[in-house]
């Protein structure tokens, strides 16, 4: 029985991830020069969300819902990982030009494409 | 063919371990420095205590933190308790998008805040107060306290002061020169006068209503200042005034 609850968890959680992923990354801020670490960390929050439903994902539809294994392997880097996008996200919302990305990328991601998904 | 064994790759497992644990150790004391940073710069743009505003960051850095530090032994749990440790931070995540875009949509007032250089009194601004730039403070000031201007909550001290036709530096520089209390005490009492009065008036208006009313955005600012000035809560004031 706790079994089915986990399978169904790990449904639930896919989709709430996706969804609150989507979410984050439709929320449009403002083009500028200030505003570059918020849309960055916006959609670096963003890739945390996708990135915690990747596991998920994989144990429900590739192993049946349920395996041990999974969290064992994904859990210490998928770790470190998220604690860096979200510590990121906490230090630009309090400092938002603290972590200023170099010059030559700035003026790069100015002109690109990319701006419009963060 | 040798099967996988996650058993022989412990080891791995043993220093990506000690490496995060390095890793948050480090975050926890980035965390923390800009948290007071950032406290002091919007405490010094907007003249109000700002930690209310602020608490919602630092209670998600470390729920986020123990979640992590969890999510990092979780597989050695028993069964049931993973299932509940999944539950609780599926919830976090929800909760914390939520903030997130809340905090997104008001990013402004943070902005201004944070990225504003912060002015430096010198001893030469304070010679250079002329006598006819304070008697002009001085009549903006008795206007805007007429005019209630007090009452206007969110708004900088520099704002203040355009309004006033000074300068953040002059206004300040007076208040040091001829006030016994800087702006952002005077402004205070001023709004908890005013709440006095609302509250004796109308004993029946929530007290969150005064607050908002006299330019308090935090309510724990204005419980906390109505204390300090008058001695009593905002709810024992009314039910003397009842």
């Amino acid at each position: 029985m706790l079994q089915d609850l986990y399978v169904s968890l790990t449904f639930a959680q896919i989709i709430v991830l996706v969804i609150l992923g989507i979410v984050l990354l439709s929320f449009r801020i403002r083009i500028e020069k200030k505003t570059f670490n918020l849309r960055l960390a916006k959609g670096f929050l963003a890739l945390s969300y996708f990135m915690l439903a990747v596991p998920a994902f994989i144990e429900y539809f590739f192993d049946g819902g349920y395996n041990i294994m999974w969290v064992e392997i994904f859990t210490p880097p998928g770790a470190s990982i998220q604690s860096m996008f979200f510590t990121f996200t906490f230090l630009t919302i309090l400092q938002p030009i603290f972590l200023v990305a170099n010059r030559y990328y700035y003026m790069q991601r100015s002109y690109s494409g990319l701006s419009y998904f963060i | 063919m040798v099967a996988f064994n996650l058993q022989h790759y412990n080891w791995v497992i043993y220093i990506f371990l000690a490496a995060y644990f390095c890793q948050l150790f480090f975050y926890i004391r980035l965390f923390r420095k800009k948290y007071a940073i950032s406290i002091k710069q919007l405490e010094d743009y907007y003249d109000e205590d700002e930690q209310g505003r602020l608490r919602w960051v630092q209670i998600s850095f470390y729920a986020a933190l123990s979640l992590g530090i969890i999510a990092s032994v979780s597989a050695y749990f028993p069964f049931k308790f993973y299932v509940v440790f999944v539950m609780i931070y599926i919830t976090f995540y929800a909760w914390f998008a939520i903030r997130f875009i809340n905090f997104l949509a008001n990013f402004d007032f943070y902005l201004s805040a944070t990225t504003n250089e912060p002015e430096q009194l010198s001893s030469e601004i304070l010679e250079e107060m002329d006598s006819d730039k304070e008697t002009l403070l001085k009549k903006s000031l008795k206007q805007w306290v007429l005019d209630e201007g007090y009452t206007m909550g969110d708004i900088s001290t520099a704002e203040v002061a355009k309004l006033l036709g000074t300068d953040l530096l002059f206004l300040r520089s007076y208040f040091r020169k001829n006030m016994p209390c800087d702006f952002r005490s005077w402004r205070n009492e001023l709004r908890i006068r005013k709440a006095q009065e609302l509250i004796a008036a109308n004993p029946a208006v929530s007290i969150n209503q005064i607050a908002q009313q006299v330019g308090f955005v935090t309510q724990s600012n204005f419980y906390l200042y109505f204390k300090k000035i008058t001695g009593h809560s905002p709810a024992d004031y009314r039910d003397q005034m009842k």
